[in-house]
């Protein structure tokens, strides 16, 4: 218990470059604590005091806690660090390894609000967590006058899946080649899932979308392949 | 995934195709063309049109060395390379030139503006392995084919994205361990010869597992984009001893911190699971249970294959690759797996490149023995047993572990 003392004053001073040894101590509790919801409560807890006062280094291994013992306990404290060019990616590292409803709703709730890079990685959590009450927000983004954010959104659509982002993507018009292999991509992983999911002439519809002359090669071949699946089955 | 750039239109047609319309042409309106001799080829030199336009991505300790295997080769034009520090990446383009006699390699800080080039048949990738995936998958879904150097993956999740993104556009997406098949050919041999009878179990030792690193800042020198080398992982400052390119694991390279590597888990690993999973023939398959075991000699591992046969991590007492056979049982031999081509495992990959077939280290072979790597990286930090689910990629019944499975990426990369 000492040595757990000593650790939690260590994180307390922890900045970049400091002996990290001593916090060996809270990663050992939080072993131990598996399948010890009081224990887990009370380091939860215990990280989430520290972090409005920690240092970037400090806040940085909260977070990375967090990933262990976070829960809905953590959502708020975590949420108000996702608009900040400086907190959020750290606070997305705890939140979408959650992955709760908790979670997925403050990512929405501030993918909506953000701009620029802390948009695109919170439509980047949101995709992977498969929010299919993303795809409106998605579908807006695809127009932003940020080619990175529109972009992003593109590659997100195509994550998610589904009627709602095919559509959306249907609409976007690309004005470069980068874009149009995104939303070629995006596609083709859209009539993937239609596949698994039996939706044979969804799929069948979107993969004959790029089987013509003026897709690459690659993309050609990727969609003949992806209608011969839908033949077979 | 990658961002837009302000790319120029790209044509829409490889440099091969080029040569060869351009070829045809000149002979149908019979205008003099002036075919030089090195367009021609020689013993040593596959004619211009025939060769594999290659670029590299990455081009430090093991990229220098993937750059000089595939330069030494005749049926290889090596055009561009790309690395976020200068002076490596000029002495790359420096190492080309030379061989070449020109000033033809053209030099890129950015990667998607090499994958860009649909003159560019492949790509070889030696970055640290928290970019692996994003370069490999964008390579694919850019028509690329990839020789990425081990271990391939930095998180369990990534494999399978990786892998779909080869199959989905039929690209050749090679490995890059060199030492499954020519290392431990010798015990591969006794195992599939049926020597050994039906296998029971094989031994793995390697470590350590990296750590999080906390080093302190130092000025980030001026010829290095910091933020591209981080790209993916979380922002830490820069200091020499993170982002050191040199082979060791124990505080003074990327190699030894868990944002950028698994440390001699993954790296070293990826050589010695790779060794062992195809010994004992397990290379299609993950493990479906790690059970971690404390001991007066310290925790060790063991992982079990659906078809029972056994995977040992450091188990006490035992070899590297020491095998448990089954004496005086019998096992059907089985012909051992090779290269295809001249030249090692670059040359398989470049055959592979030009017939189509799949390459001796295939994306989907590597991934399954890094997963081992992975797995056990978990087992030793939750310092319990896990079941693993391979068809659903998750951990049974085990939220918290699931929780390992990968990481947010820092924006604005995406995975």
């Amino acid at each position: 218990m000492k040595t757990l003392d000593q650790a939690w004053e260590a994180l307390k001073g922890l900045d970049w470059g400091a002996d990290v040894a001593p916090l060996a101590a809270i990663d050992q509790a939080i072993a131990q604590a598996h399948g010890n919801e009081a224990a887990t409560v009370e380091l939860e807890e215990k990280l989430l005091g520290m972090l409005s006062t920690a240092s970037a280094a400090g806040r940085d291994f909260i977070c990375r806690r967090l990933v262990s013992v976070g829960s809905a306990r953590s959502v708020a404290a975590l949420a108000g660090m996702l608009p900040a060019a400086e907190t959020s990616h750290l606070a997305r590292l705890a939140l979408e390894s959650m992955g709760s409803p908790e979670a997925i709703a403050a990512l929405r709730t501030a993918a909506a609000a953000a701009t620029g890079l802390q948009k695109i990685g919170l439509l980047g959590s949101l995709a992977k967590l498969k929010d299919a009450a993303s795809v409106a927000m998605l579908a807006a983004a695809t127009k932003d006058a940020d080619a990175q954010v529109s972009h992003a959104a593109v590659w997100c659509l195509g994550q998610i899946g589904g009627a709602d982002a095919v559509a959306a993507l249907t609409s976007v018009a690309p004005s470069d080649d980068a874009t149009k292999m995104a939303v070629a991509d995006a596609m083709l992983l859209c009539a993937d899932r239609f596949l698994a999911e039996g939706n044979n002439a969804g799929a069948r519809d979107l993969y004959k979308k790029f089987t013509g002359e003026a897709q690459p090669k690659h993309v050609r071949l990727a969609a003949n392949k992806g209608v011969l699946s839908t033949v077979r089955r | 995934m990658s961002l837009p750039d302000s790319h120029s239109p790209a044509p829409q047609n490889s440099r091969r195709d080029f040569l060869k319309q351009t070829s045809a042409a000149a002979a149908t309106l019979a205008i003099p063309y002036v075919i030089t001799s090195t367009a021609l080829g020689n013993a040593h030199r596959a004619p211009a049109s025939d060769r594999i336009v290659m670029a590299g991505i990455g081009l430090g300790n093991m990229g220098s060395g993937d750059q000089g295997a595939f330069l030494g080769r005749g049926d290889v034009q090596y055009v561009g390379v790309c690395d976020v520090r200068k002076h490596i990446m000029n002495a790359a383009k420096d190492r080309a030139d030379k061989h070449y006699q020109n000033s033809d390699c053209q030099t890129y800080a950015d990667f998607r503006d090499i994958l860009a080039r649909t003159d560019i048949d492949a790509v070889h990738i030696a970055t640290p392995d928290h970019w692996h995936a994003i370069q490999v998958i964008q390579a694919c879904v850019n028509g690329k084919d990839v020789y990425c150097q081990k271990p391939e993956t930095k998180t369990l999740r990534e494999g399978p994205l990786m892998v779909q993104a080869a199959r989905r556009y039929s690209r050749v997406v090679s490995g890059g361990s060199q030492r499954v098949l020519e290392d431990y050919r010798g015990i591969v041999d006794r195992c599939w010869s049926g020597e050994l009878g039906p296998i029971k179990s094989i031994n793995v030792n390697v470590g350590p597992l990296a750590q999080q690193c906390y080093l302190p800042a130092e000025s980030v020198p001026d010829d290095m984009d910091w933020e591209r080398w981080l790209g993916p992982a979380p922002w830490a400052p820069y200091n020499s001893k993170r982002c050191d390119g040199n082979f060791g694991t124990g505080g003074n390279s990327w190699r030894s911190y868990s944002d950028y590597s698994g440390g001699g888990m993954t790296d070293w690993g990826a050589h010695h699971f790779g060794g062992a999973t195809f010994a004992i023939d397990v290379r299609s398959l993950q493990p479906e249970e790690v059970l971690y075991h404390e001991g007066d000699q310290g925790p060790h591992l063991t992982f079990r294959y659906p078809n029972g046969i056994l995977l040992t991590h450091n188990s006490p007492g035992k070899d590297n690759l020491a095998v448990e056979g089954t004496p005086g049982e019998k096992r059907e031999a089985k012909p051992v797996p090779s290269y295809k081509g001249q030249g090692g495992i670059y040359g398989d990959f470049i055959e592979c490149v030009k017939t189509r077939e799949t390459p001796f280290r295939d994306i989907e072979y590597a991934v399954n023995s890094v997963a081992v790597s992975h797995l056990g990286i978990i087992a030793y930090q939750l310092k319990r047993n896990l079941k693993w689910d391979a068809v659903a990629q998750q951990f049974v019944n085990d939220a918290q572990a699931n929780r390992f499975l990968d990481y947010a990426r820092r924006e604005p990369w995406l995975l």
